[in-house]
């Protein structure tokens, strides 16, 4: 009997804190499209109502007219996916190269990039500034997108990966006379692509959710990312478009949220192998 | 073959990213700024007739082609309830295009395309704190030529604002006279007179608003204004330095905030925190609002009896923040820092300036002297936002003449011009360094409000910061 | 015959194989050396101009000179630098033990296999992770509101009284963190998912069965061999507290009183608003990775002492 109260007791605490918690990762999601759906006055009213008395679509119409979140949802998208690409093709090119080759020098090269993995973004934000400059960047997506290129992490992560692969098959390749970036292609792409997909989503989130890098490089309008058109719906004096905002949000949010749903499982290993294998 | 597939996929997404991101956007606007200069000081010629409103004397192309400006919302929306269809009209080749950005970050955001050296507007306007910081970046086109016609059109102390070094970045286009705002019916409440000139008289000093504070408090139990504490703006410190002639930088150079004249205005605001006459309400919030906009018997959010803000609030008290209020508002002097000092001081108001790398700054010009350079355009817009105007000849319109129905049939104008013309110089504005110390400033305020720091410590960590970031002794 | 050929045949069995080592090694070289080159150009060249930087007073326009020690010496007298950094070991130490204890709870209750509805759980948990800050961080904005915002309003309506969420020096420490916790909560408990999945439940089982309370099997097994686990979601919590951008900015703008402020938020402030001191940044930059370099050091050894 006592078991009985016990488990219940356990069970109970632990739905209660289950369900408590999530609901707290919920509500913000549930009272910004609420809010989406306000006029001004009903969003700071009291007592706090989910659904209004009067909803309005007029904060969907003004970010999709007059603030153009189409074009920058295409923006975001663009970057996203080009640097994701980038990414993933420089990092597993790499990643192969470590796992399955032998050159002089590998060890040390192989730790300095670790080494270097150790130094914060903030160091490298101003000299980025400078150098992107120096390009003519400034105000265009490529120092959204080339610096992927060199992601230490993907490295790391893709030299585990490949170093999976048998060796006597990649031989056996060989020896029928593929070329070595055929090799890679038709063999080692293929082998690794759950890695590829895994790390690809985490990349593109990344991409997606970038606040800061926008907010340096991208300075004309019609070249914004999602991020940063949110923030510029806070006015001036003190004039916040909240309503617009939080319909602004609404819509950043939900091509995560689609692709998070489709591919959760690839998402959460992605995230469960960097952290394991680290 | 597998190589050759490759490649043209490669081959493809490059070509679409590099077509998606247009990368030749930007550096085709810095080949057009190289004859700009000349292009420009040609539109100047015909400046004088502008100012009257007729077309161009002088046979030439008209300006045509797009006009990014940024500015922020208010100043967007003064234009097109007043006279920017005229613009149009008067342009039809001229395509504006305009950009919203919060107040602080026009200036942030330009200066950011100017160090990066591509992404800026055509035009811009912001305020004037940050427009010597912009200057300072050698991002802003240098339009003496076009502003010489109109030099005396103009206060020297606000002209300043927008020179260095003897050449003119700027035009000005509002100021900030910086008055008291009360409730009529609140000092009514109290016992009070809620006549101008006696109210005036009650808040003489800093010393003597106090004691109606604290009197209008024990009558009514309302509070005397909205001064917050934690996330203070350092506004009211900023206004009472300068109304004593006191900059950010004294004639040498060096840091003034943490002498001892700050000090004690510091401690005067805290006086105010002391007799808990103010609401803790932060500037352009909702509740400060409330603060403003609430009836009398609001027992929930009740108003606050007076406010020390500039001209230009009045304009968004009458559309926005107030308008039931009308005719419950009233205008007089604010406080002097000691009997008979000075009862005028600036703040804020805004500039037109045309970046550098600006890709039609003939357009820019244009539109400049159309809202800023041209009289009755100016007494217009100011009748519609009370944005305080420039330009000294529309002091003689009879819109000053005029009684304001919003602050009980007062004629208010008048007063705005003569606090414009009182406000004694002091080192702000002028300074490239402004909003530097003015964040420290802020900071220290709001140490000292929350009982952190005293006033001289909070203050001295203040200007050491200061010292810090811009080197001056 | 045969030796002579055995001599020439292995010979070139010899040749053969040393070919194909300079060969294979020829195209380790080439296959990273597209990454490397990248590599060099984006992250290398930056970290070592970044050094160069921090030696000159350069605002990004003109030339740059070199000025010597002078930003190092202004360091220390960096009063809101030094804040930064100290808000940024405040807000990890409120959020770190409340944040990762809660995420290895729920992940020892979804792993527990009692629990129904597991993936609805799990996927509502993880959902903060996929959201951009900047959405996320206005929307508590506006739910942290003194006097209109949702929690507020939900605290009057039980009769408590409201908290100054975003008024007051701790409160807003708070509200970040709450925005932190909210933020990462699903992404750790995932990772002590997978970890707990490492543990065979056979242990606990034993130990139960021996007569331990659950409570007891979760202190003494599963906490330390969890250690690893537990020690990488520290060390990536102690970067993420010190990475906060975002956040800040669109929670709290670094107040009250710079309460708020995050070193990145620092260094940004320095070199592109205000004064654009592209040196100082620069040497607040470095000082700021040779004090987390410190502090990472710190966390292992710590991590080894306790065995």
């Amino acid at each position: 009997m006592k078991r009985k109260v016990v488990r219940f007791l356990t069970d109970f605490i632990q739905y209660f804190v289950l369900i408590g918690l999530s609901t707290f990762m919920i509500l913000p999601f549930i009272w910004m499209m609420s809010t989406s759906f306000k006029e001004m006055q009903d969003i700071f009213g009291y007592p706090p109502v989910l659904i209004p008395d009067n909803p309005t679509l007029n904060n969907y119409r003004f970010i999709f007219q007059q603030a153009n979140v189409m074009g920058v949802l295409l923006n975001t998208l663009v970057i996203s996916i080009a640097a994701t690409v980038l990414s993933l093709f420089f990092t597993s090119l790499g990643g192969y190269g470590f796992a399955k080759f032998k050159f002089p020098g590998k060890k040390g090269l192989f730790a300095f990039l670790l080494a270097t993995m150790i130094v914060p973004g903030a160091v490298m934000m101003v000299p980025s500034f400078v150098l992107m400059r120096y390009f003519g960047w400034v105000d265009t997506f490529w120092p959204l997108i080339a610096p992927g290129a060199a992601n230490a992490f993907g490295i790391f992560f893709f030299r585990q990966y490949v170093s999976t692969v048998s060796d006597e098959l990649l031989d056996a390749a060989r020896l029928d006379g593929a070329s070595e970036f055929a090799i890679y292609w038709r063999i080692i792409i293929p082998v690794i692509s759950p890695g590829l997909t895994s790390l690809g989503l985490i990349f593109f989130m990344q991409s997606w959710n970038n606040y800061l890098g926008p907010l340096i490089y991208l300075k004309s309008p019609e070249k914004w990312t999602i991020t940063v058109a949110i923030n510029s719906l806070i006015g001036g004096a003190g004039l916040t478009y909240w309503g617009e905002q939080m319909a602004m949000s609404v819509v950043s949010l939900l091509p995560l949220l689609i692709i998070f749903l489709v591919f959760q499982k690839r998402f959460v290993e992605g995230i469960q192998a960097g952290a394991i294998k680290g | 073959m597998q190589h050759k597939n490759l490649l043209k996929v490669l081959a493809l997404f490059i070509l679409a990213v590099l077509l998606l991101t247009g990368c030749d956007g930007g550096s085709d606007a810095v080949n057009e700024t190289s004859d700009t200069l000349a292009d420009a000081s040609n539109v100047g010629e015909s400046g004088e007739a502008a100012e009257n409103g007729e077309e161009d004397e002088v046979v030439k192309e008209p300006p045509s082609g797009e006009l990014v400006i940024w500015v922020q919302q208010a100043n967007q929306d003064v234009w097109e309830q007043t006279v920017l269809t005229g613009f149009q009209d008067m342009y039809p080749d001229v395509e504006l295009e305009f950009v919203n950005y919060a107040p602080e970050e026009v200036a942030n955001q330009v200066a950011l395309a100017i160090q990066g050296g591509t992404g800026g507007p055509d035009l811009g306007v912001t305020q004037y704190r940050d427009l010597q910081a912009l200057i300072a970046l050698e991002g802003v086109m240098d339009i003496s030529g076009l502003m010489d016609p109109y030099i005396d059109e103009f206060d020297p102390d606000i002209l300043a604002y927008c020179e260095t070094d003897g050449a003119y970045y700027c035009t000005p286009w509002d100021i900030g006279p910086t008055v008291t705002y009360y409730r009529r019916d609140i000092f009514e409440a109290a016992g009070l007179s809620s006549d101008p000139d006696d109210v005036s008289g009650m808040l003489a000093t800093w010393d003597s608003y106090l004691e109606t504070c604290i009197t209008i408090k024990e009558a009514t139990g309302l509070n005397c204004f909205p001064q917050n504490k934690a996330n203070n703006y350092g506004l009211m410190i900023i206004d009472m330095m300068w109304q004593q002639g006191i900059g950010f930088f004294d004639e040498d150079g060096a840091v003034t905030i943490d002498s001892p004249e700050v000090v004690a205005i510091l401690e005067k605001i805290g006086e105010f925190w002391a007799a808990d006459v103010t609401t803790d309400n932060i500037d352009w919030g909702d509740a400060w609002y409330l603060d403003l906009s609430a009836n009398i018997d609001n027992a929930d959010t009740p108003p606050v009896a007076t406010i020390v803000y500039p001209s230009w609030l009045g304009g968004f008290l009458k559309s926005w923040i107030a308008p039931d209020q009308a005719g419950n508002y009233g205008i007089a002097l604010m406080p002097a820092w000691e009997e008979g000092g000075t009862r005028a001081v600036m703040a804020g108001g805004s500039a037109f300036f045309i970046p550098k790398d600006s890709s039609n700054p003939d357009a820019a010009w244009a539109f400049i002297e159309y809202m800023a350079l041209h009289t009755e355009n100016q007494v217009d817009q100011y009748e519609y936002s009370d944005y305080f105007p420039t330009l000294l000849s529309t002091y003689d319109s009879p819109l000053f003449s005029e009684p304001d129905p919003y602050f009980g049939d007062q004629v208010t104008r008048p007063i705005f011009a003569e606090v414009a013309e009182n406000v004694p110089y002091a080192l702000m504005y002028d300074s490239q360094y402004y909003n530097v110390v003015s964040g420290a400033l802020s900071t220290a305020v709001q140490k000292y409000a929350i009982g952190d720091m005293t006033a001289e410590e909070a203050l001295q960590e203040a200007a050491d910061a200061v010292r810090l970031e811009t080197g001056a002794p | 015959m045969a030796s002579s050929n055995l001599d020439t045949s292995s010979m070139k069995v010899k040749n053969r194989s040393v070919w194909k080592r300079i060969k294979k090694a020829r195209w380790g070289y080439a296959f990273i050396s597209p990454f490397y080159i990248m590599f060099s150009i984006f992250s290398l060249y930056p970290m070592v101009l970044s050094v160069y930087l921090s030696f000159t007073r350069w605002q990004g326009v003109g030339p740059m000179e070199f000025a010597g020690l002078v930003n190092y010496q202004l360091i220390p007298k960096d009063v809101v630098f030094w804040q930064s950094m100290v808000n940024g070991v405040i807000l990890f130490f409120i959020y770190v033990p409340i944040m990762l204890f809660l995420a290895l709870v729920l992940a020892v209750i979804l792993n527990s296999g009692r629990v129904k509805g597991f993936r609805i759980f799990r996927t509502m948990i993880f959902l903060p992770f996929v959201t951009n800050m900047t959405a996320a961080g206005f929307t508590f904005r506006l739910m942290l509101d003194e006097s209109n915002g949702l929690f507020n309003n939900i605290l009057n309506l039980f009769g408590l009284p409201g908290a100054p969420w975003l008024e007051d020096i701790w409160w807003a420490r708070i509200s970040l963190c709450l925005l932190i916790i909210w933020a990462w909560l699903g992404y750790n408990m995932v990772i002590m998912l997978a970890g707990l999945q490492t543990i065979p439940n056979d242990l606990t089982e034993a130990a139960l069965i021996d007569g331990a309370s659950p409570i007891q099997a979760f202190f003494r097994i599963t906490i330390p061999l969890m250690k690893p686990v537990i020690l990488f979601t520290m060390i990536t919590s102690t970067i993420g507290s010190f990475a906060l951008f975002a956040e800040v900015t669109t929670l709290t703008q670094g107040g009250p009183a710079n309460a708020t402020i995050t070193p990145l938020v620092r260094i940004y402030g320095t070199a592109f608003s205000g004064s654009f001191q592209y040196g100082l940044a620069s040497a607040e930059a470095y000082t700021f990775f040779i004090c987390i370099f410190i502090l990472t050091i710190l966390q292992f050894r710590l991590n080894r002492e306790q065995g």
